[in-house]
């Protein structure tokens, strides 16, 4: 196909240049003519060989203008065939040139069609409509770069992130989204220099069934409530996680059907996520308390093994109502959880039970939150239940109408979150905060958390964060 | 997205190539995925399952051709599942999570792949998220 194309370009050009000489000879004959025949008995010109000469002019000037029509629809054709704008074969009838064998009969029809601007026509549409291709790879994603400074530490500059997403597309029912994180850190006090690692984050395979449910199948981030699901830099207005989220699994390898259902005449909608895991492990095969590991069950062992470290299967969900009443003013709740042996055994069970919510009040006001309750089956402790929520709010200043330049792009941030750990280990945090948009990816931010912990080995206190959060 | 501290953090590196015997162990795991008692879990499994099976049904049910009585118009206003245009549901949903991205952001092609993205991760529905795409492409950037 590729190689047909300069043929194809080759026979245009000829069967156009053929065209261009066939018609100048004739001319070129008609001139000479004129110029042999026995001049009349004077020098002047009578009014009948002006005539003549009038009429073969016109005619002339008819066929260059129609020549050159042809010449410029050519052109078209091959520089649009040379940008891979046209397929090989045009359609038929779309353009003269289209068929060169018929070169000859489109200067006898009508000359005056707009030959070129039809081509042009045609043409940006195709570019407009979609892509001809029906595979595309795009990279999107976000990165941080952030200064810290914690009590009792020096502050620092990191680059705390790099997380590209690669999204593969395959027709209008396959994407493959693979998100990853690149992070630098100093070895171990000691050593020299640093190391990078690189997390997969996320990468799954996801089949569209229908209007009503996706497959995924892969390492997804799981619907626990919608932090790890939403927490990319330019996402999150705050440069860390909630405490809480300690208490949940963040992603799991297995499969996973979802979707959403339209439930009314204003957007509203019912969605759901379900999925089969491997479920959270056991750092060293134990049932204690503090080996439960929500990390590390990815289902390879670092052996080269093949395995479900407790053989069993996590399963759990999320169902969700999205509630807006008119345009900026919405409402999300959600309930999720899940369930899952943790300890080699198997004899240990791991539950979760997930709430959370976001609420949008006009363009400025925005509060979102989540509540997580789990329950660990333990060998040494009985049941723990590791819990804990969040609850953060943001004002956008743009609000006020203030008309301020620079503060019309500053939003307000507060969070407070807390976590136990169902052990012996409590934390309470306050942060406050503000969100400078830059542009709507590019955000400067800077934070004061108040940290109070309760426990055994109290975990650094307060700490000034600053970052630069870039989702591209 | 920095990885969330959960209670033990492990980084496993390995990659599947690494390990020289791998075919080999594949054969010990055929374990049935779950053995022993029926549990709770396995209950929640099989209603998860069976609301999934239900939901698949749904559009078989959808495309059930309208009784001979309705009037061309009802049929219609029934097929056209979504009263609002690609401009307000974008206003609506676009937002929520994330800042708005303006359609002139991305190109065409792009939209499709963030769309696909999008209405998977947020669970929108189907038919929103295909007039959210036009809306977008019809301003999409060269
Ligand atoms: C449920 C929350 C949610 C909603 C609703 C949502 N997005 Fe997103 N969007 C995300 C998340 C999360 C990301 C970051 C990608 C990631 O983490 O995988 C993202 C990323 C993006 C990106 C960056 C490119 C990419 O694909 O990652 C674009 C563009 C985007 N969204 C556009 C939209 C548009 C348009 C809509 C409206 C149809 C929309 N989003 C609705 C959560 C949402």
């Amino acid at each position: 196909m590729v190689r047909s194309i300069p043929t194809i370009v080759n026979q245009t050009i000829l069967c156009g240049l053929g065209a261009l000489i066939c018609l100048l000879s004739p001319s070129a004959a008609m001139a000479q003519d004129v110029a042999s025949s026995p001049p009349p008995s004077s020098d002047y010109v009578s009014r009948e060989e002006y005539d003549k000469l009038k009429t073969e002019h016109e005619a002339m000037k008819t066929d260059h203008e129609a020549m050159k029509k042809e010449l410029d629809a050519l052109k078209a054709v091959v520089q649009q065939m040379a940008n891979g704008t046209v397929p090989g074969a045009p359609p038929e009838g779309t353009s003269p040139a289209a068929s060169p064998s018929e070169g000859k009969q489109v200067v006898t029809t009508t000359p005056s069609q707009p030959v070129t601007p039809s081509t042009e026509a045609e043409a940006v549409p195709t570019e407009t409509s979609g892509p001809l291709a029906t595979h595309s790879f795009s990279i999107v994603g976000d990165a941080e770069v952030q200064f810290g400074k914690i009590s009792g530490q020096h502050g620092a500059f990191m680059l705390s992130d790099f997380a590209p997403i690669f999204l593969f597309r395959g027709g209008d029912k396959i994407l493959f989204e693979a998100g990853f994180d690149f992070i630098i850190q100093n070895n171990a006090p000691g050593g020299s220099g640093y190391s990078t690692t690189v997390n997969l984050s996320f990468a799954t395979l996801d089949y569209l069934i229908n209007d009503y449910v996706t497959f995924l199948g892969g390492n997804m981030l799981l619907p626990l409530g919608t932090y790890s699901e939403r927490s990319a830099g330019w996402l999150n207005k705050f440069p860390d996680a909630p405490l809480p989220r300690s208490v949940l699994p963040g992603n799991g390898v297995g499969v996973q059907l979802r979707g959403g259902i339209p439930i009314g005449e204003k957007g509203q909608s019912l969605t759901y996520s379900a999925f089969v895991v491997n479920g959270p492990g056991s750092v060293d095969g134990s049932g204690n308390a503090d080996q439960l590991d929500l990390g590390g069950n990815v289902g390879l062992t670092s052996n080269g093994k093949f395995a479900n470290l407790h053989g069993g299967a996590g399963e759990g969900g999320r169902i969700a109502i999205f509630w807006p009443w008119k345009p900026l003013y919405d409402l999300e709740v959600g309930v999720s959880g899940m369930s899952s042996p943790w300890d080699n055994a198997g004899r240990r069970q791991y539950n979760a039970l997930v709430a959370d919510w976001a609420l949008h009040i006009g363009p400025s006001v925005e509060i979102k939150g989540e509540y997580m309750n789990t329950w660990v089956g333990t060998d040494n402790a009985g049941t723990i239940t590791p819990h804990g929520w969040w609850l953060q709010a943001g004002y956008k200043l743009a609000g006020l109408k203030l008309n301020v330049p620079y503060l019309d792009k500053l939003e307000l941030v507060g969070r407070y979150d807390t976590v136990n750990d169902g052990l012996s280990m409590r934390t309470k945090r306050g942060t406050v905060g503000a969100v400078y948009y830059v542009t709507n990816t590019l955000w400067l931010e800077g934070d004061y958390e108040f940290t109070s912990n309760h426990g055994p080995n109290p975990e650094p206190d307060d700490s000034l964060l600053f970052q630069i959060s870039y989702g591209f | 997205m920095a990885p969330i501290p959960s209670l033990t953090i492990r980084f496993s590196f390995k990659s599947p190539m690494d390990s020289d015997d791998l075919a080999m162990h594949t054969s010990k795991q055929s374990k049935p995925l779950l053995r022993g008692s029926i549990k709770l879990n396995d209950l929640f499994a099989v209603a998860t399952i069976s609301a999934a099976v239900i939901i698949v049904g749904l559009p078989a049910t959808a495309q059930t051709p309208a009784p001979a009585s309705k009037t061309k118009a009802e049929t219609t206003t029934q097929v056209k599942a979504e009263p609002l245009s690609g401009a307000e549901l974008w206003a609506l949903n676009c937002n929520r999570c994330h800042m708005a991205r303006s359609p002139g952001e991305f190109t065409a092609a792009q939209w499709q792949t963030i769309l696909m993205h999008m209405r998977v991760r947020a669970n929108l529905p189907a038919t929103q998220a295909r007039e959210v795409l036009k809306f977008l492409q019809a301003g999409a950037g060269k």
